[in-house]
């Protein structure tokens, strides 16, 4: 018989090279299973069809009708609603397949009653011609072949039987199980059992299954083998999420990242934007602050701007999608280029998040439980110097400004040893004031299940976070609950529910740890306070000042409370109907709307300051004067309606797929607040405060959009893809004339790989694309309105001090721009995707060029300033951003070790074109003020040349203080002369760095699966931009404010050698990292040390693991015991380890000017312990 | 089954009919131009918002005293205009709000057309020239001339170049004349409310310009053809002008200089407490509530003050007081002198300093203030022993004051030694940052008496000088002058004792009489203070209350365009030596 196959095989390609025109490969395929079902079948069954424009599906069942077949297939890999049409009268099943599949890339094998379809890819190496042997070629195809039949039959006594099913649970019908090096195998059944009969106790067996990563496990003399397969997420046949539908990774052309939701569960965080750093490339995030509740994150795409959210089709705020439950994700796509986005028109300009929540499926119900429990912790923490080097640093602060000593030598003694720790206590206000740790928990329940008629996936979640603050006053709860249901009403109607619920609480008192407004935040009061100031005073309910004692701060009996409530109810309902011709209508309506409730009670309560010798309290003040109570309503309504009309049709060798789409708008927000002041009672009602004093507020606003999508993708042989993509929207924000835009993208992609010249000769390529988009895109997220002349109330004035009447004033808005519109943005992407060697290596790269005109901007610097107007914004600036992306991923199986390791790297800048710009006076002027086609994120400023040595290198040095350096001292910033013209000026700038922005972004991913044991690790990095210390005071400058300097500043600050009396610091000179420190450095013009200038910039590169986690599964067949699926344990972390050039702070730190740098509530990490369960 | 698809369309066409209008918004929260022009409620609140924006330099702008000799700041007292770094790159207290100009313009061109009652009219319009006089004003002391825009520019088309270049600094004065001359005219006589502008008004600040344009006249240098000074010719007729309208105001009889209590101190200290009284002739007031400032919070002593401290009198101003008598000795320092509070080394200065400035042991709402920073243990005064360890205590006895620059290094304690007193409320404890509601006097009319003092002095009508002077001399209770005894000094130095701290006088004082350079370019001093435990008294010890030298050169005498606005615009000229 092993001779007999490659005969047959030359034979049948002789007889069909003659018939048929078709390309070999197909035709190859389709022979050499024609021939091998028939040398399989014993039984002959002649049916007849005759069908015209009928979903494959459809066919397949009138066969499962008429005959004993089963189809086994994925609806991965086929098409199931691709339209075929079939006349055939008395015809071998083998015919009808044949027919049914020509030109599908799909191949069949009948074994027994069951019928197996599976992709052509498979079988490449047997159709490309140059057949190998007989054994690689059954490993290859899987299917059985005479021979092997008759071993079977033949009848060895060792059988290995077990059951094969995916990560989640569900059994896997058809994966094929062939023993090692041999024809020997068979495929699984519905319920995914298999059994087959092994000569060799020892051998090993393969599984294999399209869309799932092999394995192969050594029998071992084993008789029950179950196996688990994970998913094969750098599948070929792998869907992607796009706007406003979906499409088969190989097909796509513009430039999209994926990511699959699995990741997201590794390390819990309290929001998914921090989830997804480091993931995927062209997205840029950074972990802003780690408030509860809040935890600010900043993100772009590509460097650009704020980008769209899309959740299941709709807009979506921030807040929607940070407080997702990550149970709750299906996957999420990144549109970064304008041909993937263009379907969302004139919003979409800075990319596109799309995010896909689970639906059910045609599966058994499967219940999933997930839980866990992690800790929270500051990821740096600095270090205070304790009450003895407070004391010493500040007679050296004194000293430098010739001041006499504060501290005598006696204080500083009783510091030192503690013998009187009432008057000269020594305190660590950061440990008083804040835990090592803070709890953070989360739980989410779902099931997920259906028939052919309703599928369903319910979830529930709950997940809740406590304040790093001792006290365990903050704490932020979230609940979720979301429904998503698909009916088939009839075979052409269907329906889909989405209903989510999602309510967030958050408690803490009315200080928080970051300064909000003007209250000062606990980490200010942290700083502030001095370890020398007393922990408490003997009467404990006289509390010592907020200054004094940080940790009264976090009180909420103290200082009052803030709350907030959030509800969000999201609900989505859309019909579908099948038209004839291959049409399909489908209309989807939204409404959401959010409410929330916003409750603020500042309590006056008295602070005191204590005199241990006298015994005094004396009233300091109050942590808040007047007692207030702040409430506040918001409620946001959308109101959205899409209909679509879709089109998909297959003729010979060509695929046309057309997309038209409606989409109405909708939005509204109101707000009302009122506030009393003054409360005598404790009561926090308003009705309880004092009618005096009364405040209400409140506001309205409304939105809306329209807009026609279009978008034809047409696909010849799988080989040349084209895709067409139009939108026309309009905005209220615009002027009737300008209201509506085009905004049109095309793509193109060459599959590569399918072409002979690489699949002949280069036989590792399983995929290789090239991709090029180009389109235009607008962006309208500026404020509304400005088209209009408008008048805003905005002030007010008291004409009459007797009565003190207060009387409203108005003005005038900006200038109204008549013709303002959206900006523009047309974006090339070039990009290529590949995979080798059977999915090991798989990646993508992409260059990025986006051009952005009529940016809007208000013209200051060409229009004189005497016109006094408040120029609007008008669409006249243009800037230019590039960028690469690079994306690699590898995956294999050694054994019973399967192991990936991938990473992604993404860059880009931008420069400015046209920008509001004067003509300058002069080539000094151009020098410095000239923006135009420069790098929009240098930072401008002096060069420094270190510290200051001795007297005379200050008197010899440039006058950097317009009084001859008379006021510089040794130890104080030495600014580069840069013009020679011997005074520091503005003239002396130069650029000396870049914006806080990264610029560069990357992720190196690793996973290793051993058994039930899984490792996985994720390293995340920032580079290309630059840390402004000086935004951070606090930490750089010593008593800054009367801030506690850290042991940093204490140890490397420049010490000065003086006479003994003085030296009450080894002298710190050459190798000083920071100025010399005084004691007045707090709003004082130091414009020496102080200002900014290179020295206090330092590169924000940063690396650091941002997720590792370790989970053990336990093996099913102990699990199962208990009617446990699955049991899975895990370990994980979040920011672990980080390396950086900032050793005091937090790399990812925010560093906007209103949150000062270090002033804040830092990023936390976490560890977490947790639990998978399923049943 | 199949009637489904028909309800689906029912209800989708339902659904599209009544969200048609998605495209058709109007904002909710503004007003729309066509309704504010011919609405008298609107053109009200028009000007109302002009009046909020108005650059009074009242208690917000509390750094003038720090500008001038009169005080120092807790906080150090940096820059451009005490370090004298001021340069066309840096500058301070700049003042060039084009963008009110505009809204003002705005006002006057849209009134005339407006269809409303023509009595609002004239009181708006009266209202709004007097606002432009006073914009233009700040701008005029600052710069000399700037662009004079009488008129709303459209941005779109070309500029005229009248607009962009400076105008002479004589111009401007004319221009502001003509403006209050004009309001004058429309406005009402009524002298309530304080806070709103009547014909007085409008005299009062004509008074305040026209000596500022005498003084640049007689005191400055004609520069850059007029961009700056003011030929010395127009001195005369300007103090003319001055005396004119100050008598305006006095002759009106609708105010009297505040003499409520024969407690010459304590009148003096209510003046500026007793809010509307019949002093005032214009005032900014303040709630507390919706509008409050921190004068409270940052000036009182740290007892009873949530800030305390940051403004600080220097020894320098509080020895300009006139002793009340008429005697010219000043008081003794050092260890060899022991006295029994703060006050006492004082005690025959002008009754006003004490209603000014805190002295260590005032008395202030039950309890001392205590700025004594040290304490002196030893049996003979001696500075080196002296603890000032504000943590610290001999014999039960706190070794610095509550109130004193020992007590913290937060910049919330004096630096001086001394605390302002003026306008301080003594009637409630710790008021909070933004909640004090005390009322800013603009004008009152004992500036109207010191204007025609200073002006009819100049013009050498002695006589009118006396009189004048003393009226505000005799209500503060210090000796009277004559003939004999007048002299520029004195009037100058009587605008010192009577406007300390009120904002911005002593500023602009020593810019227009040109004495800037010498009175500003030194080292201020402070004192320290030192209770001496064996006796139970206090010795003074002067000291440097800044770290620098101050610098006022004679560029100073007029701000610096900048770069940047003549970068914007070159058509702008810089002013001279930058």
């Amino acid at each position: 018989m092993k001779k007999t196959l490659p005969e047959c095989v030359c034979f049948l390609q002789a007889v069909f090279r003659t018939l048929s025109p078709k390309p070999m490969s197909l035709l190859l395929i389709l022979c050499l299973n024609a021939f091998q079902i028939q040398a399989d079948t014993v039984v002959k069954e002649s049916i007849s069809l005759n069908v015209e424009d009928v979903p494959l599906k459809e066919v397949f069942r009138e066969i499962e009708q008429k005959t004993k077949y089963r189809f086994f297939y994925s609806t991965k890999v086929v098409n199931e609603n691709r339209k075929v049409s079939v006349a055939l009268s008395d015809a071998s099943i083998e015919t009808v397949l044949a027919t049914l599949l020509d030109n599908s890339r799909i191949v069949f094998s009948i074994r027994g009653d069951q019928i197996l379809l599976k992709s052509a890819r498979m079988n490449r190496s047997n159709s490309s011609g140059a057949l190998p042997d007989e054994a690689v070629t059954d490993s290859e195809t899987g299917l059985a072949s005479e021979s092997r039949k008759a071993m079977t039959f033949h009848g060895f006594q060792f059988s290995v039987a077990g059951k094969v099913t995916s990560l989640a649970g569900e059994p896997l019908p058809g994966v094929n199980v062939l023993q090692k090096g041999t024809t020997n195998g068979t495929t699984t059944d519905a319920e995914g059992r298999y059994s087959l009969a092994i000569p060799d106790q020892n051998a090993t067996l393969v599984f294999s299954f399209i869309g799932y990563t092999s394995q192969e496990v050594v029998i071992n003399g084993r008789t029950v083998i179950d196996i688990t397969l994970s998913e094969d997420v750098q599948s070929l046949e792998e869907i992607v999420v796009v706007g406003y539908g979906e499409q088969k990774k190989v097909n796509v052309t513009g430039s999209v990242s994926t990511l699959d939701a699995k990741e997201l569960n590794v390390a819990p965080m309290p929001s998914i934007t921090q989830s997804l750093m480091g993931r995927t490339s062209g997205i840029f995030i950074k972990n802003g602050n780690g408030q509860p509740g809040e935890n600010k994150v900043d993100y772009n795409i590509r460097g650009f701007g704020r980008a769209l959210i899309i959740i299941d089709g709709y807009p979506a705020s921030d807040n929607d999608f940070n407080q997702l439950d990550p149970n709750d994700i299906e996957n999420v796509s990144i549109l970064k280029d304008a041909a993937s986005a263009a379907v969302y028109g004139a919003r979409a300009g800075n990319g596109v998040i799309l995010v896909t929540t689970r639906r059910g499926a045609t599966t058994e119900t499967k219940v999933t439980y997930n839980a866990n429990y992690a800790l929270q912790y500051f990821t740096v923490v600095p270090d205070f110097i304790s009450s003895e080097q407070y004391a010493r640093m500040e007679n050296m602060s004194r000293y430098n400004e010739g001041l006499p000593p504060i501290w005598t030598p006696e204080d500083i003694q009783k510091f030192a040893d503690g013998s009187d720790p009432n008057k000269y206590p020594n305190v660590d206000w950061w440990d008083e004031t804040l835990r090592k740790y803070a709890p953070q928990v989360q739980h989410n329940i779902n099931v997920r299940g259906g028939s052919d008629r309703i599928k369903y996936f319910v979830s529930g979640g709950y997940f809740s976070q406590e304040g790093m603050e001792r006290s365990g006053d903050t704490k932020s709860k979230r609940y979720n609950l979301r429904s998503n249901l698909d009916v088939a009403i009839t075979d052409k109607l269907d329906m889909g529910i989405n209903l989510s619920i999602l309510n967030q609480d958050y408690i803490g008192p009315i200080r928080q740890l970051e300064r909000i407004g003007n209250r000062f935040g606990t980490m200010g009061s942290i700083f502030r306070a001095r370890p020398y100031f007393p922990r408490a005073f003997p009467d404990p309910t006289k509390l010592p000042g907020l200054e004094q004692a940080p940790p009264v701060n976090t009180e909420i009996d103290y200082v009052g409370y803030k709350s907030w409530n959030r509800l969000t109810g999201d609900a989505k309902v859309n019909f579908g109907y099948k038209l004839p011709f291959g049409l399909k209508a489908r209309a989807n309506f939204h409404f959401y709307r959010m409410y929330q409730n916003n409750k603020e009670r500042a309590r006056k309560t008295p602070l005191y300051n204590y005199n241990w010798d006298t015994d005094v309290y004396t009233l300091i003040g109050y942590t808040d004067d007047p007692s207030s109570l702040y409430e506040r309503r918001y409620m946001e309504n959308n109101l959205d309606q899409q209909y679509f009309l879709t089109w998909d049709k297959t003729f010979g060798d060509h695929t046309i797929n057309a997309l038209l789409v409606h989409e109405v708008l909708s939005n509204d927000f109101d707000w009302i607040d009122a506030s009393r002041i003054r409360y005598d009672f404790d009561i926090d009602y308003l009705f309880a405060g004092p009618d005096l004093d009364k405040n209400n507020n409140g506001r309205a606003g409304e939105g809306g959009r329209k807009g026609w999508v279009g978008r034809i993708t047409y696909d010849y042989k799988g080989k040349y893809l084209l895709e067409l993509n139009g939108r026309r929207d309009a905005s209220p924000k615009f002027p009737k004339d300008t209201r509506w835009g085009f905004f049109p993208s095309a793509s193109a992609g060459w599959r590569m790989s399918e072409e002979p010249f690489i699949a002949d000769n280069f036989s590792f390529v399983d995929n290789l694309k090239l991709r090029v988009s180009y389109g235009q895109l607008g962006y309208d997220d500026i404020g509304n309105f400005q088209y209009l002349q408008t008048y805003s109330v905005t002030s007010q004035y008291i004409y009459d001090g007797a009565t003190n009447a207060l009387s409203k004033g108005i003005m005038a808005d900006a200038l109204a721009n008549p013709t303002i519109t959206w900006e523009k943005m047309t974006t090339t992407n070039v990009g290529i995707d590949f995979m080798f060697f059977n999915n090991m290596l798989e990646g993508s790269f992409d260059y990025f060029y986006r051009r952005r005109s009529d940016v809007l901007g208000t013209r200051l610097q060409s229009i004189p300033n005497v016109v006094g107007a408040v120029m609007p914004q008008v669409n006249y600036a243009e800037y230019d951003n590039r960028g690469v992306e690079l994306t690699l991923n590898h995956n294999h199986q050694i054994g019973e070790v399967q192991y990936s390791i991938g990473g992604n790297i993404s860059w880009n800048r931008e420069k400015a074109l046209v920008v509001d710009q004067a003509e300058f006076a002069s080539d000094e002027a151009r020098r410095r003020g000239n923006r135009v086609g420069e790098w929009t994120d240098v930072v401008w400023g002096h060069r420094t040349a270190g510290l200051f040595q001795t007297k005379e290198e200050i008197e010899t040095w440039a006058d950097q203080d317009g009084r001859n350096n008379a006021t510089i001292l040794p130890g104080d910033v030495k600014i580069i002369d840069y013009n020679g013209d011997g005074k520091i000026t503005a003239e002396d700038q130069v650029i000396i760095g870049r914006g806080v922005n990264p610029k560069l972004a990357y992720g190196i991913n690793m996973s290793v699966g051993w058994k039930g044991f899984n490792f996985s690790m994720l390293w995340q990095g920032a580079g290309l931009f630059d840390i402004n210390l000086r935004n951070s005071p606090d930490l750089t400058l010593p008593f800054y404010a009367g801030n506690t300097p850290t042991t940093a500043l204490f140890r490397d600050s420049y010490v000065p050698v003086t006479d003994p009396e003085n030296q009450w610091l080894p002298p710190n000179t050459t190798n000083a990292r920071w100025p010399r420190y005084r004691s007045d450095n707090y709003n004082r013009g130091h414009a020496s040390s102080w200002a900014f200038n290179d020295f206090w910039l330092i590169s924000g590169s940063y690396i650091r693991l941002k997720t590792i986690e370790l989970g053990y599964t336990l093996p099913q067949a102990l699990t199962q015991r208990v009617g446990i699926e699955t049991c899975k344990f895990y370990v994980s972390g979040y920011n672990l380890l980080t390396f950086s050039e900032l050793d005091f702070l937090d790399p990812e730190a925010d560093t906007s000017p209103a949150r000062q740098f270090g002033l804040y509530y830092p990023p936390v990490g976490t560890y977490n312990v947790g639990v998978l369960l399923q049943f | 089954m199949r009637s489904i698809k028909y309800i689906l369309l029912i209800s989708f066409l339902a659904f599209q009919a009544c969200q048609d209008d998605v495209l058709d918004r109007s904002p909710l929260d503004k007003i729309a131009e066509g309704d504010v022009w011919n609405d008298p409620v609107m053109m009200n609140a028009y000007v109302t918002n002009l009046y909020s924006r108005l650059p009074f330099g009242a208690f917000e702008n509390y750094n003038w005293y720090s500008w001038s000799d009169e005080g120092t700041l807790s906080t150090g007292n940096g820059g451009a205009l005490t370090q004298g770094t001021m340069s066309k790159g840096n500058e301070g207290n700049a003042y060039w709000d084009y963008v009110f100009i505009r809204d003002i313009n705005m006002f006057l061109e849209r009134v005339g057309p407006a269809a409303v009652a023509e009595e609002t009219k004239k009181q708006l319009e009266g209202e709004v020239r007097f606002i432009r006089a006073f914009v233009y004003f700040e701008k005029m002391k600052r710069y000399g001339g700037v662009p004079l825009v009488d008129a709303v520019i459209d941005p779109f088309s070309p500029i005229d170049s009248k607009y962009t270049q400076r105008a002479t600094e004589q111009a401007i004065a004319e221009f502001i004349e003509s403006d209050l001359n004009a309001a004058v005219g429309l406005l009402s006589d009524s002298p309530t409310p304080k806070g709103r502008v009547n014909r007085w008004t409008a005299y009062a600040l004509k008074a305040r310009v026209m000596l500022w344009a005498a003084s640049i006249a007689k005191y400055g240098t004609v520069n850059l053809n007029g961009l700056v000074g003011i030929p010395s010719a127009a001195a005369d007729g300007y103090y003319q002008k001055a005396i004119d309208a100050a008598d305006a105001v006095i002759g009106s009889m609708k105010y009297s200089l505040y003499d409520a209590n024969p407690d010459k101190e304590e009148n003096y200290r209510l003046l500026f407490l007793d809010e509307g009284n019949s002093e005032v002739i214009f005032e900014k007031a303040y709630d507390g509530t919706n509008i409050g400032h921190s004068w409270d919070a940052y000036q009182g002593p740290n007892q009873w003050a949530e800030r305390g401290g940051l403004g600080d009198p220097t020894l320098d101003f509080i020895l300009r007081y006139e002793n009340a008598d008429g005697s010219t000795d000043q008081p003794e320092f050092g260890t060899d002198h022991l006295y029994d509070n703060g006050r006492q080394p004082f005690a025959k200065k002008d009754p006003r300093l004490f209603a000014t400035v805190f002295f260590q042991g005032d008395s202030w709402q039950g309890g001392n203030v205590q700025t004594y920073e040290g304490l002196d243990p030893s049996a003979t005064p001696d500075p080196s022993a002296v603890i000032r360890n504000p943590n610290a205590t001999h014999q039960g006895v706190p070794a610095a004051g509550l109130d004193s620059r020992s007590l913290t290094k937060d910049d919330f304690s004096t630096n001086s030694g001394f605390l302002i007193k003026k306008y301080v409320d003594n009637t409630a404890v710790k008021i909070p940052e933004n909640q004090s509601k005390t009322n800013w006097i603009v004008f009152r009319l004992a500036e109207m008496y010191l204007t025609k003092a200073e002006a009819a002095f100049e013009l050498g009508e002695v006589d009118d000088a006396v009189e004048a002077l003393n009226m505000t001399r005799s209500r503060a209770g210090i000796s009277l002058v004559d003939a004999a005894t007048i002299t520029l000094d004195k009037i100058r130095n009587e605008r010192s004792s009577e406007f300390a701290f009120e904002g911005s006088y002593r500023y602009w004082d020593l810019r227009r009489w040109r004495i800037a350079e010498s009175v500003l370019s030194k080292r201020f001093q402070g004192l320290q203070i030192i209770f001496h435990y064996e006796s139970g008294k206090y010795y003074f010890l002067p000291f440097d209350c800044e770290t620098f030298t101050r610098a006022f050169r004679a560029e100073h005498y007029y701000n610096p365009i900048t770069n940047s606005r003549i970068d914007n615009n070159p058509d702008l000229i810089e002013n001279p030596l930058y």
